[in-house]
């Protein structure tokens, strides 16, 4: 059984601010940055990185030291940590944010010195109204601290780091939203190609965009070695500690933190003590809103990137989502389904117009006016849409929980539409098995659209 | 055009350093806070505020406009002296944030998006607060108020009255 | 040049274009919204999705609107993923448009209905209720359909990128995107017309061509703009003698793919004017109306009187910055050989503002198409030489090529005018000139004219009559033969392709032109085509 970690979840002891940058210098704070700036190269560093075998956290699982490699030969390039924490289900970035503003800086100064950035980023989503507060301070406390500014431990580094609050918008969370937001446009996520961050970026510069979660993993690479990190979970699942959130029906909800190797049960059952009131378990979401759900008979999966791919989910954020028998998955598809449609930018024709008409038909069935052919025009509007969108949003929050929720609990759903009232079935009724459903287009196993596939080429 | 508002002096001081943040060949990228900063200064972003920041960052105002409707925490509209917003995606659904709603548009008189006549509450609905473990989730002006009950809700709305 | 395949065919293209636009010069049509030839790419409207090999054997979804043509690129236009996308696109556009094409100005040249034809279902799966937002005034000339809009942004891309101006944004998020003007400052810049030509659908319409005969009705008609001397390529929509709209013809080394407001509605000035309809001739002190013979005669007899009496140098000849490169060198014609006299003027207008957009794309001071073109046939760009013959009494008598609609002579040119022994004008309307003229001869307006014009850059154009003139107005290089054949003057025939000819052989510049070369995106006189294009 996998034993619990605690390498990111490690707690200043009670009673100290978390953002009291003494306190965390007395616990060997920003001794990563120093170690870096005065005793590794730059291209050392990124070596450091690429060894550790680390995957990002923002939800792609794309190698970081691969992104960092990318970044092309151009200065002045920008960094940005993306904060904008706000896929359902998803809440590690808070904790970390509210509980090592310095651990993030430190990570930010490491990546901005390993890739001769002068000036980054960090941006929070504008609803973590203390978090924004509290990282203004320390990043003020880091500046007089002498770990921001010029000349920076001697090393003849410069470094400015700011906060850039966002208003309300998921779309920032999209690396390319992200910096269209950050120049001040709608935060319309731009095309790959030719927009790849690493090559033009903020203000059309090489930018590396990389997770809050991720900006804090790089300063404990650099604190343990990338030779001791990559002992934890492995290569393909990701290495490193992971966060995993657990919220819905559990007993305990909350942070746990695991490497790779845990099962969705142990995280379950184990860390999260079960379900709520003796009820049975009806479907997870393993990686915030996007991941594509799995059924009971599902969840001895691993939690790794790589394991959670090979069933047609994803690792995403790591933000479990558990439901028990309770639960209408009309009701919690409804529900996804109207945060995409909230959600959607606008810019692009399948995502404006399909998300929302989806989420009509799924309100339409949940009011008991479903008709027979909505199912199969829903999996259609969902091929209609899937890889032919500017960003992976259309897909992510707008398709797979449809197509997924839809395919996997067919009967709940064809049970609404016959009864024409809201309609919650017992466990195993509720759900297909695999071989149940040739019939329907297959679930979507990658994470990675086509569009993305060209690119690679363009 | 709608004739611009004017920052108070310790606005513009604000300003001023928002605007620092940036290369000053792209002052447009201060909009969003810079709107957040009217916000605060006048309770929501009408045309004039809009154009008092299309001033400041030296750009037409639609595209101030273009952001200011664009983003869910802008308000359009002048609001209660309170805003709540109920988080209403999916974690928090399951742990029961409809009945904390419909409580608080019961007990406030008022459906969503509405503000009590003597202007002391708005009421909203917020998508993900990213607090999913502490569910049900009110943000109250700039605090969060985790682990709601209906109860819990009565608590904060009677420190809210004293306050 | 590239090599490309498509659908397993090879094509030579120019490498470095844009797939959309290398597919169109291979007559290959790739259907799309946002994306114009005028404006940078942008990829939001998924129309334009094709499928491109990857790597070998693999291909993947690209927008067509941002691939750049490189040597080996292999193309699928037909596969079943790139039909099918298309006809999601398609519905997805049309979920939410209203069906009232019926009364829709663009229907015939809807982008949406031309490729629902192409791409469409023929029955809606929607049954959910539409978006129905209201109309919108943007702007003096400019309404927006909001229901029709398809948020391509081509409109809010002109205005930041071509004209600089951006009165346009989009507002509201996702699904409630709207595009809309800031409170009190409308879309009101000196191009916001060409909006209205590059919505792809019929959102965004000119207030001028509003419930109007359907498209299809209207003869076109490739000529010039005659609002200014940038000359403007245009397509003049005709039905009944009649103009209902001017469209920006592409030149990209004139006007790219625009034009003005100032042009693009000034064919009202010329349209809704009091026209001369008939000669008219000074009897007893006023101007009357009278027959063509009566007119060439009292004319004739008029020049030759003066002409006997005091010799050669009586008469001088003015020419016009409205009239054609070939009236003005008929006109040099009659004045050398009928009234022998080598005494020319040209009448210049007071410039009025000139303007330069964001993108290049220019409007000129001087309100007349062709004051080069005109100079550089008569050899002269003032009326010093007349205004000091009238003075020192040498020149007793002018014959005026006006024809005008914005003429009003200054004070000093009419008072010169008024100690005239005898004046001849064209005309088309009774200007302040007509009135101090003894014979007035109806002319044509630029859009009722066939020749060329040089613009201020010296590109000679062609410039091609919509229409007839009016009643007994004629062409002033006809009236100019008339008089021309009874003084004794052979001045050939009045095709203007010939006239070209004795023009190239005579003046200094248009040496080489023929009509042929200047064909419909004009030729550069003294042969040399500008380094840069203009058209932004």
């Amino acid at each position: 059984m996998a034993a619990p970690l605690a390498i990111l979840t490690a707690h200043p002891p009670a009673g100290t601010d978390p953002g009291d940058i003494e306190a965390y210098m007395a616990g060997g704070g920003y001794g990563a940055v120093r170690k870096a700036l005065t005793t590794i190269s730059k291209d050392g560093l990124i070596e450091e990185i690429n060894a550790s075998g680390i995957k990002g956290r923002g939800g792609a699982g794309f190698s970081t030291g691969m992104k960092w490699n990318l970044c092309a030969d151009l200065y002045p390039r920008y960094l940005c940590a993306n904060a904008d924490e706000s896929e359902p289900g998803s809440f590690k970035d808070r904790l970390l944010l509210e509980s090592k503003p310095h651990q993030i800086i430190e990570g930010m100064i490491i990546t901005s010195y390993a890739l001769g950035i002068n000036l980054g980023y960090i941006y929070i989503r504008g609803e973590f109204f203390q978090i924004i507060d509290q990282m203004e301070a320390a990043l003020a406390d880091a500046e007089k601290h002498g770990f921001l500014g010029k000349n920076i431990l001697d090393s003849g580094f410069d470094l400015e780091l700011y906060v850039h609050p966002g208003a309300g918008a998921y779309i920032c969370g999209e690396e390319t939203g992200l910096i269209e937001s950050l120049e001040g446009n709608r935060p319309y996520p731009r095309l790959k190609p030719p927009f790849f961050p690493a090559a033009i970026g903020l203000w059309g510069q090489p930018t590396i965009v990389n997770n809050v979660e991720t900006m804090a993993q790089i300063t404990t690479i650099v604190d343990m070695g990338a030779e001791a990190y990559k002992q934890i979970g492995t290569e393909e699942d990701t290495t490193g500690p992971r966060l995993f959130g657990l919220c819905g029906h559990v007993k305990k909800p909350g942070i746990y933190e695991y490497d790779s190797d845990v099962t969705l049960r142990e995280l379950i059952y184990d860390a999260g003590g079960g379900i709520r009131d003796g009820n049975r378990l009806k479907g997870v979401i393993p990686g915030g809103i996007s991941a594509p759900i799995l059924t009971p008979e599902e969840i001895d999966t691993t939690m790794g990137f790589g394991a959670l791919g090979k069933l047609g989910s994803m690792g995403g954020t790591g933000g479990i989502i558990v439901m028990d028998e309770t639960t209408s998955m009309v009701d919690a598809l409804l529900n996804a389904s109207s945060f995409a449609a909230h959600e959607s930018c606008g810019q692009c024709t399948p995502c404006r117009e399909g998300v929302p008409w989806m989420n009509d038909i799924l309100r339409r069935i949940h009011n008991g006016r479903g008709r027979d052919e909505d199912l199969d025009l829903l999996l259609d509007i969902c091929k209609q849409i899937h890889g032919h969108t500017v960003c992976v949003f259309g897909q992510a929050p707008g398709v797979w929980p449809v197509r997924t929720i839809l395919v996997k609990y067919w009967p709940e759903f064809r049970a609404c539409i016959e009864r024409k009232e809201r309609v919650v079935l017992p466990v195993e009724e509720s759900y297909l098995q695999p071989d149940q459903y040739e019939h329907i287009p297959p679930v979507p196993g990658n994470f990675r659209m086509k569009t993305n596939e060209a690119d690679a080429a363009g | 055009m709608a004739t611009p508002l004017e920052f108070t002096e310790e606005a513009r001081k604000r300003a001023a350093e928002i605007l620092s943040r940036y290369p000053d060949e792209y002052r447009k990228s201060a909009v969003v806070p810079l709107l957040h900063l009217a916000q605060e200064e006048w309770g929501f972003v009408s045309p004039e505020a809009m154009a008092c920041v299309a001033r400041l960052i030296g750009c037409s105002p639609v595209k101030v406009a273009e952001i200011a409707t664009f983003y869910p925490m802008f308000n359009k509209e002048p609001v209660g002296d309170h805003v709540l917003a109920v988080c209403h995606t999916l974690p928090c659904a399951l742990t029961g944030c409809g009945d904390i709603f419909d409580h608080l548009s019961d007990k406030l008189g008022i459906r969503l998006g509405e503000t009590t006549e003597d202007g002391r509450f708005t009421l909203r609905k917020s998508e993900c607060l990213a607090a999913c473990d502490r569910g049900p989730v009110l943000l109250v002006n700039r605090k969060l108020h985790t682990h709601l009950t209906t109860a819990r809700v009565d608590e904060i709305l009677d420190g809210l009255e004293e306050g | 040049m590239a090599t490309i395949t498509i659908d397993d065919r090879q094509y030579t293209v120019e490498e470095g274009r844009n797939l959309i636009d290398a597919a169109a010069d291979l007559d290959i049509d790739i259907p799309h919204f946002c994306y114009h030839p005028g404006l940078a790419p942008d990829g939001n409207c998924r129309m334009c999705l094709t499928e491109m090999e990857i790597r070998p054997g693999q291909f993947g979804i690209v927008t067509s609107c941002t691939i750049r043509i490189k040597d080996g690129m292999n193309f699928r236009f037909n596969s079943p993923a790139v039909l099918d996308n298309r006809k999601g696109i398609m519905e997805f556009l049309l979920i939410n448009h209203p069906l009232d094409c019926p009364w829709c100005d663009q229907a015939g040249e809807c982008k949406l209905q031309d490729h629902s034809f192409d791409h469409g279902r023929g029955h809606s799966r929607f049954v959910e209720t539409k978006r129905v937002p209201p109309k919108k005034d943007l702007g003096p000339h400019i309404t927006l359909y909001t229901t029709r809009c398809i948020l391509c942004q081509r409109c809010t891309r002109f205005c930041d990128e071509i004209t600089g101006t951006s009165e346009l944004g989009v507002v509201q998020m996702g699904s409630k995107s709207e595009i809309a003007t800031f409170e009190g400052v409308p879309l009101d810049n000196k191009m916001s017309g060409n909006v209205a030509d590059i919505c792809p659908v019929g959102a965004l319409v000119t207030k001028d061509f509003l419930y109007k005969p359907r498209i299809w009705h209207y003869d076109k008609v490739d000529t010039l703009c005659p609002g200014c001397a940038t000359g403007c390529n245009t397509t003049l929509e005709v039905m009944h003698q009649k103009i209902y709209r001017t469209r920006p013809r592409h030149n990209e080394a004139v006007n790219g793919h625009w034009m003005c407001d100032e042009g693009r509605f000034c064919y009202h000035d010329w349209q809704d004017v009091d026209r001369l309809k008939a000669p008219l001739k000074r009897v007893d002190g006023e101007l009357r109306q009278v027959t063509w013979p009566e007119a060439l005669d009292a004319a004739v007899s008029g020049i030759q009187a003066l002409l006997a009496d005091e010799g050669d140098s009586a008469m001088g000849v003015i020419g016009s910055s409205m009239a054609t490169n070939e009236e003005n060198y008929l006109l040099g014609l009659l004045g050398a050989g009928a009234f022998g006299s080598s005494r020319t003027g040209l009448i210049r207008k007071p410039g009025g503002e000139a303007w330069t957009s964001k993108s290049g794309f220019h409007i000129d001071a001087d309100k007349t198409p062709n004051s080069r073109g005109a100079g550089d046939m008569l050899g002269v760009d003032s009326l010093d030489v007349i205004l000091q013959g009238i003075e020192d009494g040498t020149i007793r008598g002018l014959y005026v090529l006006g024809g005008d609609i914005g003429q009003t002579l200054s004070q000093e040119v009419a008072e010169a005018f008024r100690r005239l022994e005898f004046l001849v004008v064209h005309d088309v309307r009774r200007s302040d000139l007509a009135e101090l003229a003894d014979v007035v001869f109806p002319g044509a307006v630029p859009f009722e004219k066939t020749g060329t014009m040089t613009n201020a850059q010296g590109r000679v154009q062609r410039l091609n009559a919509a229409f007839p003139q009016p009643g007994g107005a004629r062409e002033d290089g006809a009236i100019l033969r008339y008089v021309g054949l009874r003084m004794g003057v052979e001045m050939g025939e009045a095709d203007p392709a010939r006239i070209l000819e004795e023009i190239a052989r005579s003046v200094g510049g248009y040496a080489g032109l023929t009509y042929d070369l200047i064909g419909d995106q004009g030729a550069m006189t003294g042969g040399e085509e500008p380094s840069e294009a203009a058209g932004g």
